[in-house]
């Protein structure tokens, strides 16, 4: 895995995006187009090779996001990382989103956001970290794939109507723009308001329709009845080599036939 | 863009949906182009082999509930209407969401284990 560190040393983290009144992140506020942007650092203070973006929690209830995250002066915002998901059925839910990207010093980044309905104010923040002596060769791009950009969600995975039994794939896209060497996935609850408890294993998949080859095997989810989430919000990065033009689909198997409460959507991002 | 379903054409499982079909396909399967890409409010029916819609979910009132539990209900038979009106807004009020649940979940909100 050449584009992985071969050392740990020397690294350095600093978080930006933090609102010490509120020990919280930034407030971003969204309507049902993407908004205007918000400025988390100006200028960043280091090579980072790194960087953790938290989205939430806070927020309103019952809204889906998609969140950029973006480096340039503002007006000429370039954004590196696209429509971060973040289904915050519940205020609590926070997603955390790793990825190992690079950003000069001396960037400004800003971020902001969509959501499904109306309009809420949300809270962002990201950490950036840099690799000590010897850096590997940082990667750069972000690219997002089974987004539904006018619903402001994911790509909606269905098991099926028999439980415990694997079920179809579903295309998150049919063309990979890059080759793809880290994988990362926000999983939403599609708003279920009241999921019942219930188990999936997941599988990643690439190849054509009826010859996928899975890459990613059996990768779990839960969610609790009595907290109405789906756990982990967020998966990754995994280390993969995928090649450019490449479809990516995934299916799965949950412990429940519920025809609402088996679902979950996903957002795939590919790091190049 | 098409999109296909494949099936497995002995038992109409449906394998994988997408614009990208293998070619050819694997002994045993069959694809069929599909009028749309199918959406979340859609589910595979082996019976039909096609997409249905998908049903709505129940959900249970937890005011129901209440009114099952034999101590409530022995005061609420001896409530005026006026009075049953205020007790009924005032548990809307603090039950929130929590008022609506799974028909497999506890009528307890946050049972102890």
């Amino acid at each position: 895995m050449a584009d992985w560190p071969l050392r740990g040393d020397g690294q350095r983290f600093e978080h930006h995006g933090l609102d010490l009144s509120t020990s919280s992140g930034i407030d971003l506020t969204a309507g049902t187009t993407k908004g205007s942007w918000v400025e988390l650092i100006d200028p960043t203070l280091f090579d980072a090779q790194f960087v953790l973006v938290q989205l939430g929690p806070q927020g309103t209830a019952g809204r889906r996001h998609l969140v950029d995250i973006a480096v340039g002066a503002s007006g000429s915002e370039q954004i590196i990382i696209p429509n971060l998901f973040w289904d915050a059925y519940d205020v609590r839910q926070a997603y955390h989103y790793i990825f190992y990207i690079s950003i000069p010093a001396g960037s400004r980044i800003a971020g902001r956001a969509q959501l499904n309905t109306s309009s809420a104010i949300m809270r962002v923040s990201t950490l950036l970290g840099s690799q000590g002596f010897l850096p590997s060769s940082p990667l750069s791009v972000v690219k997002d794939y089974g987004t539904d950009l006018s619903n402001t969600e994911g790509t909606t995975v269905d098991p099926g109507a028999t439980s415990n039994t694997v079920g179809a794939y579903v295309e998150l896209v049919d063309v990979t723009e890059r080759a793809i060497s880290q994988l990362v996935l926000g999983i939403g609850q599609r708003s279920n308001a009241s999921l019942t408890g219930a188990y999936w294993l997941v599988d990643f998949a690439v190849g054509a329709s009826g010859s996928e080859q899975i890459i990613i095997p059996r990768f779990r989810l839960h969610a609790e009845p009595s907290a109405d989430v789906i756990a982990p919000l967020t998966i990754g990065p995994f280390p993969v080599s995928i090649p450019a033009a490449s479809r990516l689909a995934m299916r799965a198997q949950c412990s429940t036939n519920n025809s609402i409460d088996r679902l979950f959507d996903v957002i795939a991002y590919g790091v190049s | 863009m098409s999109w296909y379903a494949v099936i497995e054409d002995a038992t109409n499982r449906l394998v994988s949906v997408g614009t990208v079909i293998a070619s050819p396909l694997p002994a045993g399967l069959v694809a069929e182009l599909l009028p749309s890409k199918p959406s979340g409010n859609v589910m595979w029916d082996e019976t039909t082999r096609a997409f249905i819609a998908r049903p709505p979910k129940v959900l249970v009132d937890r005011l129901q509930d209440l009114l099952a539990n034999s101590d409530f209900a022995d005061v609420w038979r001896n409530l005026n209407a006026a009075r049953r009106t205020k007790i009924r807004n005032a548990l809307i009020w603090l039950l929130g969401r929590a008022r609506w649940r799974n028909q497999t979940e506890s009528s307890v909100i946050d049972p102890e284990v």
